[in-house]
């Protein structure tokens, strides 16, 4: 034991890393990231950009094609669609946003303590989410939305402990490589507890894998928010939502009016096709990086 | 891959046979998680297309809190993704010899 191990090494700080990471992933992975910043920066301080309400109807106008203030036109009840995409984004980034929280953090407690412990908690963690694997999260969140009543909060729990396994079976995998490294066998002869070297050592080495997984997380997390409300279990209408707007305006497209439908349907796959994008980008890097 | 080439099995034979034997099975994990899912997407489905189904039933249960046909729908799903796991995991067994099933096993 005399060959030091360096613990972790940060060259740059917090913001230049994650500069470099991005700059990394190439053209496709920087389009990808402006695609979302537009989405957050609507989700944020969408209920002040929109240029008109977007809850009160007004039926003398439904159906109305795009005009020079209203680009999009107007939806099933006369509102003007733009401003419906634009504040629909903060319930539809919201959601899945704690959906990725929610998992991501009880997958990756979950997976390091199953490869931090090994043994009868591992199998019985793995037996466990190998149950859950194969139960899809749409129809979890349908039987929760049964149970409690239709609503974000509901959707987003059981969404949350549906995509539970699949964080948990990447994390794990990445948790019990870190755990062979030399570096938490000298931390442990210096005496480190084990929660401690898994929350200031373990966990910040795959921070990269977690990152990635979430931002991948994140789209699924979309589309599967925006089924539920589609479905009417999710947000309620008049409430703007990209999900919503589809279940709404849907009717308009046998009708001939298909703008306001594929308008929040383009939303939704521009949004989860950058995250999806930028997630592979990541997830590459954070397998090929040694750290 | 190499003692099966040296042995001069012709290659449609090789690739039935051995390549896609091996293939097969990460192919059967995925397919079975995919149906799984099918299987709750097509509630969207039906929903989107007005088609009475199963999924729509459940869905319009959900929403007017009828707990009792949500219970015996979600029985009759999760029943089928049981057995689709099952076939999954017999399918296991047939594609990869190493794969005993049952008492076999020990």
């Amino acid at each position: 034991m005399t060959a030091a191990v360096p613990v972790t090494v940060r060259s740059t700080t917090r913001g230049a890393r994650a500069v470099g990471m991005l700059r990394a992933t190439g053209p496709a992975g920087i389009a990808s990231a402006i695609v979302i910043a537009v989405a957050i920066f609507m989700a944020i301080f969408g209920t002040w950009l929109a240029p008109f309400d977007p809850i009160t109807p007004n039926l003398s106008l439904a159906w109305v094609g795009p005009t020079g203030a209203h680009l999009l036109g107007y939806d099933f009840e006369g509102r003007d669609v733009l401003s419906r995409l634009i504040v629909g984004a903060r319930t539809s980034m919201l959601g899945p946003l704690a959906v990725v929280l929610g998992s991501m953090i009880a997958g990756a407690l979950l997976a390091v303590a199953a490869a931090w412990r090994g043994g009868t908690l591992d199998a019985f963690i793995s037996s466990g989410l190998d149950v859950l694997f194969a139960f899809p999260g749409i129809l979890l969140a349908v039987l929760a939305a049964a149970v409690f009543g239709a609503g974000l909060t509901a959707a987003a729990i059981a969404l949350s402990i549906a995509y539970m396994p699949y964080v948990a079976r990447v994390l794990r995998g990445a948790a019990l490589k870190e755990r062979s490294q030399p570096y938490v066998a000298a931390l442990e002869v210096q005496g480190a507890s084990g929660p401690s070297i898994c929350l200031r050592h373990l966990i910040p080495n795959i921070m990269p894998l977690i990152v990635a997984q979430a931002t991948i997380l994140f789209g699924y997390a979309m589309v599967d928010l925006a089924a539920i409300s589609f479905l009417g279990l999710g947000v309620q209408p008049p409430e703007p939502n990209w999900g919503v707007m589809i279940s709404e305006n849907q009717v308009g497209i046998p009708q001939g009016y298909p703008l306001p439908a594929l308008a929040a349907c383009v939303c939704i796959v521009a949004v989860v096709i950058a995250f999806n994008v930028l997630g592979e980008r990541l997830f590459e890097q954070a397998q090929a990086a040694p750290r | 891959m190499q003692t099966a080439v040296s042995r001069g099995i012709p290659s449609r034979q090789l690739i039935r046979r051995h390549v896609l034997r091996n293939a097969a099975i990460p192919i059967t994990t995925v397919a079975g998680i995919t149906i799984a899912s099918l299987i709750a997407v097509a509630a969207v489905v039906e929903v989107a297309f007005s088609l009475n189904g199963l999924g729509a039933y459940l869905v319009a249960s959900a929403q007017s809190k009828d707990l009792a046909v949500v219970q015996g729908i979600s029985l009759v799903l999760v029943t089928a993704f049981v057995v689709i796991n099952l076939i999954v995991d017999v399918l296991y067994a047939v594609l990869d010899p190493r794969v005993a099933l049952g008492s076999r096993a020990q």
